[in-house]
């Protein structure tokens, strides 16, 4: 035992030496040349996927004149995370880009000297990655992809004048979707129209979900959750036999099958992404430069959903449009 | 380089050491395959997470993390008992269970303990990074329960626990209240994983309701791999194989991450590695043996009774 107790005390002491050489990405401007950036992309999803198209296509330029991009992935295993958060801390990162909330929480965590960006985290003020969204205090600033509900639900309310009831199905926990739920909850109390509550724990509930909605709701709304929006397929079946159409879920539940959605281009969230990790590395001190809220731009439409369904577009959802399917 | 994957090792599998030897205790001594250690994982890190924010100090909330999780356990207990429910089924409805439970807890999903003085807080104090007070938290934390359990198991009670596991039927011929005893070792089991729950926790800053998930796997690899590194069956070096155990299998990781292994791979290699060590240890030594023909009815008697006796009762 007693050796056993040496064998750590020194390999705490070695860490002295080795997390000193490791933290010498705090301030200070790098050229964006040799510098390294690690990008924790925390789990596989579509979304994701176009999250890195527009993160390496915005450092295109910098990875040319020798900028690294190291990405990984831990499979949203926690112990994985832990490893992955000291690799990269004993790495020699610029700059760390976690993907999500949790991944940002846990790089905030490890490290209060290298210099994070985080992508895609809807509420980073609620997880206390930054003190606020303007003045983030820390070594955290980054890209939130704010989703709302409501411009989803106005559509609605004017594509189904005589809406009634409204079903939300969103992952209970995930704190995107519960934000983003009481977001929508609070709009149609407003509108003095109804809701039903399914909330699903994985993707595999959604079918029973959306089939507890079905004859008692006259839409189905995402807040929009990445859980629920990868398992969009799953929802479309149910709701396609019952003729109700879904509404939310960003661009990628429109292309399952959902009518209409307020939404992002990933690829372009990835892009500011790029954008902020570029100002960074010049220099920007993340305690000062505030979190980037993009544009959600418009809609995305699916038109022969809604010719099926026996709806009628108004001309300005129309113009509003990004995308028409 | 190799250091530094060292480092990160005995960082990271140091957090995973409690639910190690709640696993070994569930399943080694006690033989109850119980998933509920999972389940009690997250309970334990809910519970760990809400009081750190109420300000509670971090031993205090690291013990009623314990006591949720023993409580959880309890819970599998009472249905193996008056249910007549096999403790394998018991455990993953306990552990289905414990995910709403997580959430009635935390009543919410996921929460920041950003600010707030944790186990590892001290470090800071005094002046050591983060990788620092980890690596010395977790040691203090590992060594403190391998000397309780060094102990424990060589108590008459103790002794009584390891009995009821062993043969139960000798067990209670003896007069030991078995039932009694299964309860007592699960309830400890379940306390050891909750508070690898709370470390965790405590550790990466936040509670998220998924960390639970598929953390028995980390589990059970690390404690194959431990158990693989010793044949005695003496308490001590088992205890500290474990240790080292579930340190090795973190390396493993590091190193395919270091690497660049494809991460889809990740739980694939884990398996692949636990496998590899397996077959190492129980085909290594046989293989002389088999040369002769004693040797080889020898171990097909031995194949034949090891058959016979991996079974588990019928479920229904």
């Amino acid at each position: 035992m007693k050796r056993t107790y040496l064998a750590l005390a020194a390999s705490a002491l070695a860490c002295t030496t080795l997390a000193a050489c490791g933290e010498d990405g705090g301030g200070g401007a790098r050229d964006a040349g040799d510098a390294k950036v690690c990008v924790d992309q925390y789990a596989t999803a579509t979304v994701i996927d176009d999250l890195l198209t527009g993160i390496k296509a915005g450092l295109a330029d910098a990875i040319d004149d020798g900028l690294e991009l190291d990405v990984q992935n831990p499979n949203a295993d926690a112990a994985t995370e832990q490893t992955l958060a000291q690799k990269f801390i004993s790495g020699g990162c610029d700059v760390i880009v976690p993907v999500g909330t949790s991944a940002s929480q846990l790089m905030a965590t490890a490290t209060k000297d290298i210099p994070i960006v985080f992508a895609a985290s809807s509420t980073p003020v609620d997880a206390e990655l930054v003190a606020s969204m303007d003045e983030p205090g820390g070594n955290v600033t980054g890209v939130a992809d704010v989703i709302d509900p409501v411009p989803d639900i106005d559509a609605m309310k004017q594509l189904i004048p005589d809406l009634d009831k409204v079903g939300l199905i969103w992952k209970l926990g995930d704190p995107a979707g519960d934000a983003q739920a009481d977001k929508a909850r609070a709009h149609l109390d407003e509108l003095g129209v109804e809701y039903v509550e399914a909330t699903i724990s994985n993707g595999s509930d959604i079918t029973q979900a959306a089939q507890s909605l079905v004859g008692k709701v006259d839409a189905i709304e995402i807040p929009g959750d990445t859980t629920t929006i990868s398992a969009v397929e799953g929802l479309m079946k149910v709701a396609d036999d019952a003729k109700l159409p879904v509404y939310g879920g960003t661009g990628e539940a429109v292309a399952a099958g959902a009518v209409i959605s307020s939404s992002y281009d990933y690829e372009v969230v990835g892009k500011e992404v790029a954008t902020l990790v570029l100002a960074v590395l010049d220099g920007a001190d993340p305690a000062t430069t505030a979190v980037v809220v993009p544009e959600t731009g418009g809609f995305d439409l699916n038109r022969t959903k809604l010719t099926e369904l026996g709806i009628d577009v108004p001309a300005e959802i129309l113009d509003a449009a990004l995308t028409t399917q | 380089m190799i250091w530094n994957l060292i480092e990160i090792a005995v960082q990271v599998g140091l957090l995973y050491v409690p639910l190690v030897l709640g696993i070994y205790l569930a399943m080694g001594v006690m033989s109850l395959p119980d998933l509920t250690l999972q389940g009690s994982f997250g309970v334990g890190g809910s519970t760990a997470a809400v009081l750190t924010i109420n300000g509670q100090h971090p031993v205090v909330s690291l013990g009623v993390a314990m006591l949720a999780g023993a409580a959880t356990g309890l819970v599998t207990v009472l249905l193996h008992m008056k249910l007549r429910l096999n403790v394998l089924l018991a455990s993953i409805l306990v552990a289905t269970a414990a995910y709403s439970m997580c959430l009635v807890i935390m009543s919410s999903g996921n929460l920041s303990l950003f600010g707030t003085t944790t186990a590892f807080s001290w470090a800071d104090g005094v002046g050591l990074t983060y990788r620092e007070g980890t690596i010395l938290t977790g040691a203090g934390v590992a060594l403190l329960l391998v000397a309780v359990l060094l102990w424990f198991l060589r108590t008459d009670y103790g002794l009584s626990l390891v009995a009821t596991g062993q043969n139960i039927q000798t067990a209670r011929g003896l007069g030991v209240r078995t039932e009694l005893r299964q309860a007592v070792g699960l309830a400890v089991a379940n306390a050891l994983a909750a508070l690898s729950g709370g470390l965790v926790v405590h550790n990466q800053g936040f509670m998220d309701v998924t960390i639970q998930n598929g953390v028995i796997v980390i589990g059970l690899a690390g404690m194959m791999l431990g158990l693989s590194f010793t044949r005695s069956s003496r308490v001590l070096p088992i205890l500290v194989a474990l240790v080292a155990g579930v340190v090795v299998y973190r390396f493993a990781v590091a190193t395919s991450l270091q690497i660049g292994l494809n991460p889809n791979l990740l739980q694939l290699l884990t398996a692949a590695v636990v496998v590899v060590v397996i077959a190492v240890r129980s085909q290594g030594r046989s293989w002389l043996s088999t040369l002769t023909a004693t040797g080889r009815r020898q171990s097909r008697i031995a194949r034949t009774r090891y058959y016979e006796e991996d079974r588990v009762a019928s479920f229904i």
